[in-house]
């Protein structure tokens, strides 16, 4: 019998055989296709890096505080591009208005004043904290969603079942469980004049048998993967669309999309999308922060139409490390806070919704009497979307010292 | 199962999570781990003072013996003694690196400003438009260009300069006091930032570094300080300052030592960022209020010395020494930093103020710098992999090279890390499948040479043994300095014998040399340094 590793070495020299390999691709993407009737749910995890300010995608235009205290990057309801409202309290950012309509359909919820309880207002220590999922602990070494991983049952089996579409591993995806991270699939192949079989088969040995660990670990991960992404690629380039808009986030959706249509055992992707320090010239429904917003809004719809009927199977959890002050600060901008803005979209999702406990922003009801405080533990909202969407058969592994509450949840799902 | 037997067990997997190094040390308990040998130590020294060996370099320092090691770092720390006219020749042709702020603005226009000078509102441009300025202006004079060339210029004195050390510790404090070029006006700031504030400094006073950085337009505008005021204060600057350049985000400051060195800070700004790009205290916007930072009282009216006093404060605190000396220690020796070197080098930083060639001298002369658990320990961000790929084959670079494409690929695009932290230093960011994929298609291109604006010789072996083990150890040897394991040299070799390798006149075909080669830098060995 073969071994899976033979098996794999293989199939690997396939690769480089175009011509032969259609048939056999042709093959086993039906086959792949026939046992993926199963459970095939996916999440997807979404880092705002840079602390996105909460008050400014999902502005409170029935506080008048919040215009008090911003009175030059606060959303009006008389600006030209003011906020889309939401409910009596709460509006959108007009960047996200692609995104309204997911809203009117109950696919997307928010969650306002979340974050992680830890007082840090490094950039650096909070992202840090939180994907370790152990705020405050400096000695974790891996991440919750790596740990998440190694607990979730496997709906089918793949080599792909985490994997971060960028060129770095989020530090919440380091671990044992092997996470893959890759800029782009399309690019995840052995190329070049001289890359041949017998060449790529020896750089496979050359790693396999790596006294170095760490080499050996990814070397793996490398050759175990690339068969697969090489057939999600084909289903990729035959699926070219227009749908998206040009962007870093734009392209990694959409190569996302392509990993879960391609229906190869994807659970958990993750991506990051940066440029939220906003410390000068924010703008309100219009500049920088809504230019970022717009194409994050943009993005996410073109994947949920791109995504079709597996829109269903899929939940997007967006997060950021904390959120801004709520004085804008003399530069028409803001300074490192404390809570900001969870959201939630997917098929399953009970939108529609600001989840909170808002009270008001009087100096009283902030953090250190300046920031938007955290009364949601993003420790909840992902505990919750990990059990319920994942079959996470329990949170206490993934985030050690916190007392795990099913009662907390907020029912999203 | 029986408790020896387990205690028997668990020592075993201890010793297979160990590496070879480690495995030594366990055996011989009490005894100590053999020396590195002098080529070791050579190729050692190397790898982490250099962006590794060139041809024959390797081979030169031996020569001399230890003492070669020492004179060869000696003059490292004196780049004075280190002239190069090649490399003057060749970067005295890239047009922007001379340039003074103003000049560089004058030269580069961007697209919205041409269109101001035509008297065209910039804020409504077509695509096609922009397009047809773009052509205009010209691809030598749009602003990108200065971003490529101070690449180029990065990757030509990594690749072929001879004051290696300077090169090594440019790197190293140009990402401790990282600038984002790509951050609006920082297009035209970097270029003198890196050549003014960074290189003068490298073997000078920590200090000093400190305050030209502080004072830079670069830092100053990309970290927002030249606007915070008074009575509009911008916290980015004075919470970067003490958490990222001196103290450490746990080096003992609180969020109103933040505010309070915001404060102090505020008037240090830029005259004119689009006309006249220089620091200027502005009086003005200063807020001359009394401070209390770290517990130290700063009285009212303290002018623009305050803000000095602030960065000798911060420049000479202890948290300053052991945050710098555990990053020193973290690029030179290890991603877990011995805490005991850490200790005497952040000791030598505060006895000598700050003087860092005293600083870097302790890293160089300590015992575990030299020792074998760490020798070849480091993985090769990037960069560093890149480069050390191309001087292992002789390399040269050109202006316009397809490497930048490559660091990008891999996630290390020069001058272009958003976030104030930095690049990271340790293996965690550099090794995942995605990037190693991108590491052995570049080995197979480099070798291949089909890297556009890059040259090697493949390899120099002039004359080839006509033995394919011998050949293959030549490469082996050349290029990595014999670190090759056992099935690594293997697969090279198998590789190396396949039919065709030798031709009717009984020469090495180039094809087969250049599999091997590719092999060879795409092997997990050489991800190390």
């Amino acid at each position: 019998m073969l071994s899976r590793r033979i098996f794999v070495s293989r199939s690997a020299l396939g690769l480089f055989s175009l011509a032969v390999s259609q048939s056999f691709l042709g093959r086993s993407l039906r086959a792949l296709a026939s046992d993926a009737k199963q459970s095939k749910k996916v999440l997807l995890v979404i880092f705002q890096r840079g602390a996105a300010d909460g008050l400014s995608i999902v502005p409170p235009i029935g506080d008048a505080d919040y215009y008090k205290l911003r009175p030059n990057i606060g959303l009006k309801m008389k600006d030209e591009f003011p906020p889309i409202a939401l409910d009596g309290h709460f509006g959108l950012n007009p960047g996200m208005a692609a995104l309204k309509p997911f809203w009117d359909e109950k696919h997307l919820a928010i969650i306002h004043q979340a974050g992680s309880p830890n007082l840090t207002r490094s950039h650096f220590d909070a992202q840090d904290f939180m994907e370790s999922g152990t705020p405050g602990v400096k000695k974790t070494d891996d991440g919750y969603l790596n740990r998440a991983m190694q607990l979730i049952p496997e709906q089918r089996k793949s080599n792909l079942r985490a994997v971060a579409l960028q060129t770095e591993l989020p530090r919440s995806l380091r671990g044992k469980f092997p996470a893959i991270s890759m800029d782009s699939i399309h690019d995840f192949g052995i190329q070049g004049m001289l890359a041949k079989p017998q060449m790529v088969s020896g750089f496979e040995s050359m790693y396999q048998q790596a006294t170095d660990q760490v080499f050996r670990g990814v070397g793996q991960e490398v050759f175990d993967a690339l068969q697969t992404v090489h057939k999600t690629d084909e289903v990729g380039a035959k699926n070219k669309n227009d749908l998206y808009p040009k962007s870093q986030i734009a392209r990694h959706l959409k190569e996302i999309s392509e990993l879960i249509k391609a229906d190869i055992g994807l659970q958990l992707a993750a991506t990051d999308v940066g440029g939220w320090d906003t410390h000068v010239n924010q703008g309100n429904g219009k500049g920088q922060m809504s230019d970022r917003l717009k194409e994050l809004a943009e993005g996410l719809a073109a994947f949920a139409k791109d995504l079709g009927p597996r829109f269903a199977d899929v939940m997007v959890v967006t997060m950021t490390e904390f959120g801004r002050t709520v004085k804008e600060n003399g530069n028409r901008g803001t300074d490192h806070g404390h809570g900001s803005v969870m959201m939630v979209l997917g098929g399953g999702v009970r939108g529609g919704k600001v989840y909170t406990q808002w009270k008001d922003l009087t100096a009283p009801n902030l953090f250190e009497g300046r920031d938007l405080p955290v009364t949601i533990d993003y420790r909840d909202v992902l505990s919750e979307l990990l059990t319920k969407q994942l079959a996470l058969p329990s949170v206490k592994d993934v985030f050690p010292q916190f007392s795990a509450d099913a009662t907390r949840w907020l029912g999203l799902v | 199962m029986s408790r020896t037997f387990q205690t028997a067990a668990t020592f075993c997997l201890i010793l297979a999570a160990l590496g070879p190094s480690e495995f030594a040390w366990a055996k011989g308990r009490g005894k100590t781990e053999k020396p590195l040998s002098l080529s070791e130590r050579v190729n050692h020294l190397l790898d982490r003072l250099s962006f590794g060996p060139r041809p024959e370099e390797l081979e030169k320092i031996s020569a001399r013996g230890e003492a070669g090691i020492w004179k060869w770092i000696e003059d490292q720390m004196n780049p004075a003694r280190l002239p190069d006219e090649n490399l003057a020749e060749k970067l005295a042709k890239i047009p922007s690196l001379k340039m003074s702020i103003t000049e560089l603005q004058k030269n580069y226009l961007n697209v919205q400003d041409f269109a101001k000078q035509k008297g065209i509102d910039p804020k409504n441009l077509t695509e096609d438009q922009k397009k047809e300025f773009r052509k205009e202006i010209g691809e030598e004079h749009l602003p990108e260009r200065i971003v490529d060339e101070l690449t180029a210029q990065k990757l030509i004195r990594a690749i072929e300069g001879r004051k290696q050390l300077e090169e090594v510790l440019s790197d190293f404090w140009f990402n401790h006091f990282n600038v984002d070029i790509n951050k609006g006006e920082d297009r035209y700031f970097v270029t003198a930032y890196e050549r003014e504030a960074i290189r003068p400094h490298i073997f000078g006073k920590f200090r000093d570094m400190l305050l030209a950085t502080a004072k830079h337009p670069a830092m100053l505008f990309y970290l927002d300080n030249f606007q915070s005021r008074a009575n509009g204060l911008n916290e980015n600057y004075g919470r970067e300052l003490m958490e990222l350049h001196t103290l450490g985000v746990d080096g003992g400051y609180t969020q109103d030592d933040v505010i309070q060195v915001a404060r102090a800070l505020t008037g240090w700004s830029i005259d004119e960022p689009r006309k006249n790009a220089e620091f200027k205290f502005k009086e003005k916007i200063h807020d001359r209020g009394e401070k209390k930072i770290l517990g130290v009282n700063f009285p009212a009216n303290g002018g623009i010395e305050e803000g000095e006093k602030v960065i000798d404060l911060l420049a000479n605190h202890p948290s300053t020494a052991k945050f710098i000396a555990t990053k020193l220690v973290r690029y030179f020796v290890a991603d877990e930093p011995p805490e005991k070197l850490v200790s005497r080098v952040a000791q030598r930083f505060l006895k000598t103020h700050g003087d860092l060639k005293q600083t870097y001298m302790e890293i160089f002369k300590s015992p575990e710098f030299w020792s074998r658990k760490y020798f070849a320990n480091k993985i090769k961000p990037p960069f560093r992999y890149l480069v050390s790929s191309v001087r292992a084959l002789g390399g040269e670079v050109e202006t316009k090279t397809e490497l930048t494409r490559y660091l990008n690929q891999l996630g290390e695009p020069l001058y272009r890390c958003p976030p104030p932290t930095g690049y990271k230093d340790v293996a965690e960011a550099w090794v995942n499948p995605g990037a190693l994929v991108t590491r052995l298609n570049f080995g197979i291109a480099l070798a291949a040479n089909r890297i556009n604006g890059v040259f090697v010789q493949l390899p120099h072996i002039e004359k080839p043994p006509h033995d394919p083990t011998a050949l293959v150890a030549r490469i082996e040897n050349k290029l990595l300095h014999a670190r090759l394991s056992a099935n690594s040299e293997k697969v090279v070799l198998k590789e190396f014998n396949l039919e065709g390798r030798v031709m009717a006149d009984g020469e090495v075909r180039p094809l087969s040399l250049a599999k091997a080669v590719g092999l060879v830098i795409g092997s997990p060995e050489f991800q190390r340094r």
